[in-house]
């Protein structure tokens, strides 16, 4: 592998000497695929101008967050864009921030003046659509006679496409930091534009990648030490406080052994071990465990909620909608604050001209950390206000009232107080900051314009999140796979999966299951059968629809799949939530890796994905038909 | 959505055979003859092929159904594939077929797609559909037998210039249980054994099939001669659903006792066309069923494969699918 | 005219394109040295289909692209061209725009409708090849008073959809499955809707929707654990 100047770089402890001490050494290439986000919906978006303003419904993760962006790609001030954006139709990273597509038919519509809609093809899709970033590269590991990885080089050549691109190169470097603590690392990465579809982020971009390389090598290491594929994890593992990145910046909160010890209880681990190594006819069986991360520690965005004269709580959020429905599940904080019944709250979203704050996109697995935090605010606001209402009322400090059921009053007597709509009311009559015409002063432009147009509406909460950091808040899980693999096709079926998410406290289940068991489905996706080709005569693309790009189906699913989450709640979030869905692509697709590795012996093929001829041609000793380093083979 | 939308074609919709078959013959080449459009479509759309005229058979009535004729059968060639993989006289007697039939695509493509469109549909080669100028196309090179060409699915059998592979899961079955093709055309019917309906690229590159224009593939006949026969059918592809086969195998024994009195064993997937295990067959008559049987059978399967670069594990699968068929049936 | 008994033609009524039919080489030539000339399909149409070409069969009223298709129980009256997919109608016709179009090319199921009570994709139908059938969409599922129906209220309960954009596909394609099976196992119902594609992978939540729809309960599948509750 050429290993020349690399683009960035870092190292922390004494990497030659910590080598040295160790007692076994890998040093391996790896390439891991790319593949297409594969959105349902082929980006489509409509623009027309009316009064000066250009008005674009366009398909989005995020609602707040693109309008400055989108703003600029058109040409006009923030405050004259309004954005609708209240369905996505998939995203998974590919539409987090504003891309051309959604700029293109407000231009195109000023031109000619009238509105323009564009809709994309599937096959337009898969040029546009991007693609998670691929990686070339080499991996050097070194472990301690008990398991423990004591050092590590890694040097990532990162596929950008053709423009564009994100810093999953960056990030791989992060996650083997994080998830195995070596003592000493260096990091390299180059980002490579290449004439290829364009690459974006995708669902734990290059934290998962990451994994994918290293979890399988992690268990080769158990198999020559002779340690327990989860013992050896539990040893290397992160705990609350561990540091992370080249700064080593200590983690908030860390479940990952928690997560691993969870998911080895009910995925009956000691059995289900027990049962490989036989063959029953032409199969036998593998099982795998993976483990993933994502930093999801983003704050600083505003919140914004208004108590109407009818009693209603308004959460305004501008957080998206990728179809995880969080930005109703965080809005929830919110009325828990405020102690008021979800029945009486109005979840005011996906349309800017509804007086949205600036709020961060649906992405980046920190829609439950960070949209809890300026919900938090924003609710406080307006219970602090609430309390200084009913204080002004009936006299005493603000701290002597409480609130429940719609009402605010005096601890102790209860009958001394008023209702939430007559606060409102009384809010409104006070007028400055109880109804939103005296605004503070740090909140962004977009907040404040919004919070403005609200003015004198009802008691008007608004704040910007200035909670305590503290660190790097991330997300943890770990994954447990079974595979019942064929001998003589290289097929396997995944038999078992158990998905384990350390997300802080549990504040959906149901939505928490969904994503703990689609991430599931799309690491399957990534470890086994998705792809994105070209033809390297001629340069034509060969996956241009599902057919030639391979997302799961039904059928490439396990019948059942099970959950745990380790529901310990993270300091830095009021209610202990932290992110979810990212890492449980990479944990699932790196313990179906580890269990395909597993049926075939420990074999490592040290690429992702592992196709059902990569298999065979394994078991039967013939040489694989791609090159060691190659890339954009079948 | 500009390449989604079809070029324009004038529909003709006969619900008579005789309409069709007469108009098929006025149109020769301009008449693209219409199951349920399931690969038509994409050609269209795609703008790789054009047509100025589309004869949709799917009105005609006399075409569909499952017929019981001489302790055979006779299956309209616009019978969906649902209803083969669900007719209980094709389930008890013919069981490869429903097999087969239930593993194409998926399920509405089952519901609409038809067994004479299964078996008539075009080569998978992905150069070849994406429109370039090769042999197939009527151009003079091919871009998947190349040091570089991506050539995963392609053909390790039969190959000639071309190395497209025959997509039809039906058609191994068919083939194997050595059904007859009924063709009319304004000429009158003609019966084609099913062995011979496909054409190697050798003999005709630019064709899948024995089909003339303004011929119409009207029905299969399935003999009786291997009714109630042990059967095995396995189609390895990438995903469950919508995927072609990596290799499949239709097979069809009779056995008895230990011993295997006949054979009939057809590869997809390998080859341009359903490739018939000869040589298999040749190793199994009158021998016992024994690993050592299957092994020689297996061998003769392969016997002069030319794998491409990436598809040398077509090999071992081929084999191995082989070994099962016996081992299992 | 007596050859076109029993036919239907659909054409537009502009003249038929010339010679925007691909033809490969081979072929091209070939046909130049039959005919020694180029031979455009409306000269082919006159010539060879004397006094029968679909225009003149337009112009002599035989068959018209105004067509009469049963949409959710409602006879609509529709001008249709030859080519049009019955995806195109539904949502750009008749305003039925929650059959999605997400591939065009059979795919992915979310255009899935039913056409007399079985499962077809809608972007791979010409919507002339529907006439005398009964279309039934998303919008057709609906109760008298607006009600969601039972697959969706189920799909609703178990958190199916995310995205959405492929759950009327998912809707249409269960409630077809429980039409022919009432009471699917897990399996069997995996297996019928293996031709609905989910990128948002929420397979394992339509199946217990599906479960739930269908009175299956023993096979919605929830096997959840938060361990600090059980502590």
């Amino acid at each position: 592998m050429p290993m020349g100047e690399p683009a960035q770089e870092w190292t922390y402890g004494d990497l030659d000497a910590t080598f040295a001490k160790c007692k076994v050494v890998y040093d391996d290439t790896f390439v891991h695929g790319s593949n297409s986000h594969h959105s349902m919906e082929p980006r489509s978006a409509l623009a027309h101008w009316q009064n000066g303003k250009c008005i674009v419904y366009v398909s989005s993760q995020s609602q707040s967050f693109i309008v400055p962006p989108l703003a600029q790609m058109i040409g006009i001030p923030p405050s004259d864009l309004v954005v609708i954006a209240e369905y996505c139709g998939g995203g998974f990273g590919s539409k987090g921030n504003a891309y051309p597509i959604q700029a293109l038919p407000a231009l195109m519509s000023k031109k000619i003046n009238r509105p323009v809609l564009l809709r994309i093809s599937r096959a337009e899709e898969y040029y546009n659509g991007s693609a998670r970033h691929g990686f070339q590269g080499r991996v050097k590991l070194g472990f301690a006679e008990n398991g423990k990885l004591l050092a590590a080089d890694l040097y990532v050549v990162q596929e950008n496409g053709a423009y564009n691109s994100f810093w999953d190169f960056r990030n791989a470097g992060d996650a083997l930091a994080m998830v195995y603590q070596p003592e000493a690392m260096r990091w390299r990465g180059v980002p490579v534009h290449a004439n290829s579809p364009l690459r974006s982020a995708q669902r734990g971009p290059g934290y998962n990648q990451l994994v994918h390389i290293i979890e399988p090598l992690i268990d080769r290491a158990a198999h020559q030490l002779g340690i327990d594929r989860v013992a050896i994890r539990l040893l290397n593992d992160p705990v609350t406080g561990s540091p992370g990145g080249v700064k080593r910046t200590p983690t908030t909160s860390c479940y990952l052994k928690e997560a691993i010890r969870c998911g080895a209880k009910e995925f009956d681990w000691e059995n289900k071990l027990a049962m490989c190594g036989q063959r029953k006819g032409s199969k036998g069986y593998g099982v795998g465990v993976g483990q993933a991360y994502h930093p999801a520690g983003f704050n600083g965005f505003d919140g914004l909620v208004r108590i109407a004269p009818d009693g209603k709580l308004h959460i305004h959020t501008g957080v998206g909608n990728l179809g995880t429905f969080s930005h109703s599940g965080t809005s929830r904080i919110a009325a828990e604050v405020l102690k008021i019944d979800w029945a009486d709250c109005v979840v005011v979203r996906g349309d800017s001209r509804k007086h949205l704050p600036w709020n961060i996109g649906q992405f980046g697995s920190n829609t439950s950390f960070t949209m809890a935090r300026t919900n938090f605010v924003a609710a406080t606001d307006a219970l602090n206000k609430l309390k200084e209402i009913a204080a002004q009322q009936f006299g005493g400090k603000p701290e002597d009232y409480d609130v429940d059921g719609k009402r605010v009053f005096r601890r102790g007597s209860p009958g001394t107080g008023m209702t939430y709509g007559q606060a409102a009311q009384r809010a409104i009559a006070l007028g400055g900051k109880f109804d939103g015409h005296q605004l503070p002063e740090d909140i962004n432009p977009m907040t404040r314009d919004s919070a403005t147009a609200l003015a004198g509406s009802g008691l008007i909460g608004v704040a910007k999140d200035k909670l305590k950091v503290g660190g790097e808040t991330a997300a943890f899980a770990a994954a447990f796979v079974m595979v019942e693999l064929d001998y003589e096709t290289g097929k396997y079926t995944i038999l078992d999966f158990v998905g384990v998410a350390d997300c802080g406290t549990v504040i959906h289940p149901a939505g928490l299951q969904t994503q703990i068991k689609s991430g599931g489905i799309q690491g399957f996706g990534v470890a086994g059968l998705e792809r994105i080709i070209y033809d390297p005569q001629n340069g034509l693309p060969h996956s241009i629809g599902f057919y030639q790009a391979r997302p799961p189906t039904y059928g490439d699913i396990p019948l059942n799949m099970r959950t745990c989450a380790v529901d310990l709640p993270d300091p830095t979030s009021p209610m202990g939530t932290k992110g979810i869905g990212e890492p449980l692509l990479g944990s699932a697709a790196s313990a179906l890796l580890c269990a395909i590795s597993n049926a075939m012996g420990g074999h490592v093929f040290n690429r992702t994905p592992v196709t059902s001829d990569m298999i065979l041609n394994k078991l039967y000793n013939i040489p694989q038909a791609h090159g060691p380093l190659q890339t954009n083979c079948q | 959505m500009l390449k989604d939308m079809m070029p324009h074609f004038d529909l003709y919709q006969p619900n008579t055979l005789d309409a069709a078959v007469d108009l098929a013959g006025r149109l020769g080449t301009d008449g693209w003859l219409l199951g349920a459009g399931q690969d038509s479509y994409d050609w269209l759309k795609n703008r790789t092929k054009r047509t100025p005229a589309v004869i949709e058979l799917a009105g005609i009535e006399a075409l569909k159904g499952v017929r019981e004729v001489d302790g055979g059968l006779e299956i309209g060639a616009l019978t969906t594939l649902t209803e083969i993989e669900e007719h209980p006289v094709v389930r008890e007697r013919f069981r490869v077929l429903s097999l087969a039939a239930g593993r194409v695509a998926s399920p509405q493509i089952r519901n609409a797609g038809t067994l004479g469109g299964n078996l008539c549909q075009d080569a998978r080669c992905w150069y070849y559909r994406y429109g370039v100028d090769c042999y197939r196309a009527g151009g003079n090179m091919c871009y998947a037998d190349t040091p570089e060409g991506m050539n995963r699915e392609h053909a390790i059998l039969g190959a000639s210039r071309c190395v497209a592979v025959s997509p039809s899961d039906t058609a191994t079955a068919v083939v194997a249980l050595e059904g007859v093709m009924v063709i009319r055309s304004t000429k009158g019917e003609r019966l084609v054994p099913a062995a011979d309906f496909f054409v190697q690229p050798a003999i005709n590159i630019q064709r899948m099939t024995v089909l003339e224009p303004g011929e119409i593939l009207v029905a299969v006949r399935i003999p009786a001669k291997w009714s109630g026969a042990s059967y095995y059918f396995e189609k390895i592809a990438d995903r469950a659903a919508w995927d072609f086969a990596l290799v499949s195998i239709a097979a069809v024994f009779v056995f008895e006792g230990d011993l295997i009195k006949d054979a009939s064993m057809v590869c997809g997937a390998v080859a341009c066309v359903p490739w018939v295990l000869k040589g298999s067959q040749d190793e199994l008559r009158g021998q016992p069923r024994t690993a050592e049987t299957s092994d020689k059978a297996a061998w003769a399967a392969v016997v002069g494969a030319k794998p491409l670069h990436y598809n040398h594990f077509k090999l071992p699968l081929m084999e191995n699918l082989v070994r099962r068929a016996i081992r299992e049936a | 005219m007596a050859d076109l008994k029993g036919i239907n033609v659909v054409t537009t009524t502009l003249a038929v394109e010339s010679d925007a039919r691909r033809q490969s080489r081979r072929e091209f030539i070939k046909r130049v040295i039959a005919s020694g000339a180029v031979a455009s399909s409306a000269s082919f149409m006159g010539a060879g289909l004397a006094g029968c070409s679909p225009r003149r069969a337009t112009a002599a009223g035989a068959v018209e692209r105004l067509l009469s298709i049963d949409v959710n129980g409602q006879l609509r009256r529709v001008d249709v061209l030859p080519q049009e997919t019955l995806a195109t109608t539904l949502r750009y016709k008749l305003g039925l725009t929650g059959t999605k179009v997400a591939c065009d090319r059979a795919e992915c199921g979310a255009c899935t409708v039913m056409i007399n009570d079985v499962t077809h994709y809608g972007c791979s139908t010409l919507t002339h090849s529907v006439r005398g059938r009964k279309v039934v969409t998303i919008e057709g599922l609906r109760g008298p008073n607006g009600e969601l129906h039972p697959v969706q209220q189920a799909f609703v309960e178990e958190l199916s959809p995310q995205c959405g954009f492929c759950t009327p596909g998912q809707v249409v394609a269960a409630v077809a499955l429980l039409k022919k099976n009432p009471k699917p196992s897990r399996e069997e119902a995996r297996h019928a809707m293996s031709g609905n594609l989910c990128r948002c992978a929420a397979y394992d939540n339509y199946l217990n929707g599906i479960m739930r729809a269908c009175g299956n309960h023993d096979q919605i599948s929830h096997q959840h654990v938060e361990m600090n509750h059980g502590v």
